[in-house]
């Protein structure tokens, strides 16, 4: 017999608040937590706002633990947020075999080390044409550079971090699929249990890309929004108005428990993670293939993984990021699939509110959508003002909704062509 | 019914040449491929070797120009090895079903070209030579070429990969250090097995030959000492160890479905038959103590396969030629294998190539399929004095045999993480 899979805890820290309460609170009120960039002077980049975690407290952990002392930004998230899952779960040391909990993850880069970085680059001005003189930076680097801040800049360290801090010793991975990355990490640890290879995973995802590089690479490619005006209303998906994503940092983490398991030990169950589908649109780097081909077969799979049909779905949890050409091309994918139900069902972006977490954004859209089935609420798409031909379903447009909801589809769809859609279903 | 997985195409790029072909004839020449690093100066530095490339012309592998710029040199060499597999494993891109075709390959993070960056830094400076977060924001960005960001993102090896051979399955990239190619192949390897495609585009690539990469190399404390020594300073499990030599490279090998590979006559390698990942707590900057890490990867391993240790034949170590690396990996064989250990025979491959980070369990995974199909065990170059604390039988000279029926390859990543993969020679069993 084929072994379910539940939801058992869940941690988030976003720009809306530091926990899962608070971001739930806040989306249902159809807040933003966008703003001006305060983590660095960005008063002269094209982009000048983001969705910033703040007055976040990771002394704690530090003084618990000193080799945390270096960790990246993404690191730190993650060890929070998952300290709230690991909690929320009511996980104990006791509980499992170290060796039967594994770990899936989609973290980021730790970010540069900025100022070192730049000092070793300034020793080494090169002549001839040369612009750094090899040999001068060779001699110097080793003696500039910091090799915990070095280390702690590779996405592996915050899997090590986790694994470490929380006891997992079974099966772990970290993949870095851009904006899918946390779905796809969230489905792969769903498949590790239902193979049997593992009776828990810690999932999701943790990522900061709002440093002076982040902002800089994604403003070259034109893919922000540049009106930094009015911070909160800038992320606008699905709205005619809507050009380019507004970057945000965090961390959504997922325990995911096989039924039986989770049922010894007497956890809440949050809800049944029963679908999960994988593509790649294998068109372009930058830009989605137009009639969504990709996406169209990721919730084909995973609508066929859960076997229910596309009616039975109560809530889209779109990938919705406020670009011109993803919000169209999600719209065309999803009217494929749900046909005259596409103009039916609810469906809502909450990166309206949060901003994109890159590589976490798809667990704490995970996470958000196992609160709707749980609180019988629908967070809204807010800045949802002027409506786009090409974008006519039912986006939930500004305010929150009451609507029973026993089962959502959650999209991600990352840079570069890859396409995660998941199911999850009230627990029955 | 239980799907097979068969390994039906090999691609390397390394030192030791463009394909898998050249790599074979050398490490059955037990020649390496390790030389005094030419592509940079780097006299004065303490490691003057490497296992560099010198004929590789990406242009032979990309005809799109325009894709050509925003691909570093592991995406390059990505892209190469990929190629080098289908071409290899006779695959006719047109007649394989792109839906049911996929890739998972093993990255990180990806080094800058130094003086790309550093004409960005150089135009952020003020009067004074000092930067200014100011001035990179209203002209530092603007040296970065528009699409800067997209040479450097770990999932681009994928994401061209997937493009050029239309592959519309499923696309991961894993970043777990060492162990990413590795766990990518054991991950793909379980995606075909679940019936989430036919065939699967496995491996890595790696090239931190450059001085950001070998400065991060040498502060991790992980590079050989003894430049007097050249190539023969990368010695792994040899009781003067100390450390390696970067190499730079890709290895990708094609997985499919057994029957999808029988319908199509394709030449087969191995089976793989098992994997086994895990963590453990050793990570860069702590005392290596822990081996139960990689004895849990190699014990699941082989419980996924269905095999005793006892029947194993071969081990491919992981071998980095780190001190303490090598003393766990051994600790963790004798956990595993019991009164075993000392006689099964262990081989170390990256001498032959320098170790190649985020590539090398794909490099290693091809010559694992080469040594099963071809019946002949490489030497552990430079191997010359046993470690009185490492009781292994170390290969240390080619030997030709007939009776490998299985291989277990190890990965470990500095950080903590672990995976170890089971392949089983094919004779046509169906």
């Amino acid at each position: 017999m084929s072994r379910r899979i539940v939801v058992t805890g869940v941690g988030i820290i976003s720009p809306l608040g530091n926990n899962v309460d608070i971001n739930w609170k806040r989306m249902i009120r159809g807040e933003s937590g966008v703003g001006h960039i305060t983590l660095f002077d960005a008063s002269t980049f094209p982009t000048k706002i983001a969705g910033e975690v703040r007055n976040f407290n990771f002394k704690p952990w530090i003084e618990r633990d000193p080799l945390l002392s270096r960790v990246g930004r993404n690191t730190q998230f993650a060890i929070l947020a998952a300290g709230e899952a690991y909690h929320d779960a009511g996980l104990d040391e006791g509980d499992y075999d170290p060796r039967r909990m594994g770990i899936y993850f989609a973290a980021g880069d730790g970010g540069a080390d900025l100022k070192n970085f730049i000092r070793s680059l300034c020793v080494a001005w090169g002549n001839n044409g040369e612009i750094i003189d090899k040999k001068v930076f060779l001699k110097n680097g080793v003696d500039i550079y910091d090799r915990f801040a070095e280390l702690e800049q590779e996405p592996c360290m915050t899997l090590a971090h986790l694994a470490r801090l929380f006891r997992a010793r079974g099966p772990v991975s970290n993949c870095l699929t851009a904006c899918a990355a946390s779905s796809q990490a969230i489905g792969e640890a769903y498949e590790t249990i239902r193979r049997g290879d593992a009776d828990v995973m810690l999932t999701g995802g943790a990522h900061s890309m709002i440093h002076p590089f982040g902002v800089a690479g994604f403003n070259l490619l034109t893919a922000l929004t540049t009106k930094n005006d009015d911070p909160t209303k800038v992320s606008r998906p699905f709205d005619f108005k809507r050009d380019g994503f507004v970057l945000a940092e965090g961390s959504g983490v997922l325990i995911l428990e096989e039924l039986e398991f989770a049922k010894k030990r007497k956890a809440k169950i949050y809800g049944e993670v029963i679908g999960y589908g994988s593509t790649a649109d294998a068109y372009r780097l930058t830009d989605s293939h137009p009639e969504g081909r990709g996406a169209i077969k990721a919730m084909e799979l995973a609508l066929n993984s859960a076997r229910i049909k596309p009616e039975d779905v109560n809530y889209i949890n779109a990938h919705g990021t406020s670009t011109v050409v993803n919000d169209m091309v999600e719209t065309i994918a999803i009217k494929k699939i749900f046909r005259e139900y596409a103009y039916r069902v609810p469906i809502s972006s909450i990166k309206s509110m949060l901003g994109h977490l890159i590589a976490a954004a798809g667990a704490v859209e995970l996470i958000t959508s196992l609160l709707v089935i749980q609180n019988g609420v629908i967070p809204p798409t807010i800045n949802y003002e002027e409506k786009d031909p090409e974008c006519d379903l039912d986006y939930v447009p500004n305010q929150a909704r009451e609507n029973i909801v026993e089962t959502v589809l959650s999209n991600s769809f990352g840079f570069g062509g890859q396409n995660i859609t998941l199911i999850v279903r009230k627990f029955r | 019914m239980k799907r097979r997985v068969v390994v039906t195409g090999l691609g390397a790029v390394s030192c030791l040449g463009i394909g898998a072909d050249p790599l074979w004839k050398a490490v059955i020449e037990s020649r390496s491929g390790i030389g005094p690093i030419q592509s940079f100066a780097c006299d004065g530095f303490p490691v003057q070797y490497g296992g560099e490339i010198h004929d590789f012309n990406p242009r032979d592998f990309v005809e799109n120009r325009k894709a050509l710029k925003v691909m570093s040199r592991d995406i390059q060499l990505a892209c190469a090895a990929s190629m080098l597999a289908f071409q290899e494993g006779g695959i006719d891109i047109s007649k394989i079903n792109p839906e049911r075709s996929g890739i998972t390959m093993g990255a990180g993070l990806l080094d800058n070209e130094i003086d790309e960056i550093a004409a960005c830094i150089r135009n952020s400076l003020d009067e004074s030579g000092n930067f200014q977060m100011t001035k990179f924001g209203s002209e530092g960005i603007r040296t970065l070429f528009p699409l800067w960001m997209l040479k450097y993102l770990p999932n681009m090896p994928a994401c061209h990969i997937s493009i050029m051979y239309n592959l519309q399955g499923p696309s991961n990239t894993i970043t777990t250090a060492c162990a990413a190619a590795m766990q990518a192949i054991g991950e793909a390897f379980r995606i075909i097995e679940r019936d989430g495609a036919d065939l699967m585009v496995a491996g890595g690539a790696e090239c931190r030959m450059n001085p950001f990469g070998i400065t991060r190399y040498q502060i991790f404390h992980t590079l050989a000492n003894g430049n007097g020594t050249g190539r023969a300073a990368y010695r792994p499990f040899d009781r003067h160890r100390s450390g390696f030599i970067v190499g730079e490279g890709s290895g990708v090998i094609v997985l499919e479905e057994l029957e999808h590979a029988l319908k199509r006559n394709a030449k087969i390698y191995a089976e793989i038959i098992g994997y086994g990942s895990s963590a453990d707590f050793n990570y860069l900057h702590q005392n290596m103590t822990d081996s139960s890490g990689r004895e849990t990867a190699m014990e699941m391993a082989f419980r996924d396969a269905g095999l005793s240790p006892e029947d194993l034949d071969l081990i491919h170590a992981h071998g980095s030629g780190i001190p303490k690396d090598d003393l766990l990996e051994a600790k963790a064989i004798h956990h595993v294998f019991g009164s075993r250990a000392s006689q099964i025979p262990v081989v170390a491959t990256k001498p032959f190539i320098g170790h190649t980070g985020f590539a090398s369990g794909g490099l290693q995974m091809v010559l694992s399929s080469q040594i099963i199909k071809n019946q002949r065990i490489p030497a552990t170059l430079n191997y010359e004095i046993a470690d009185p604390e490492i009781d292994l039988s170390i290969v240390k000279t080619l030997t030709q045999t007939s009776k490998i029926e299985t291989i277990l390859s190890n990965a470990f990543g500095l950080s903590g993480q672990n995976a170890s993969v089971i392949i089983r020679r094919w004779e046509g069993r169906s």
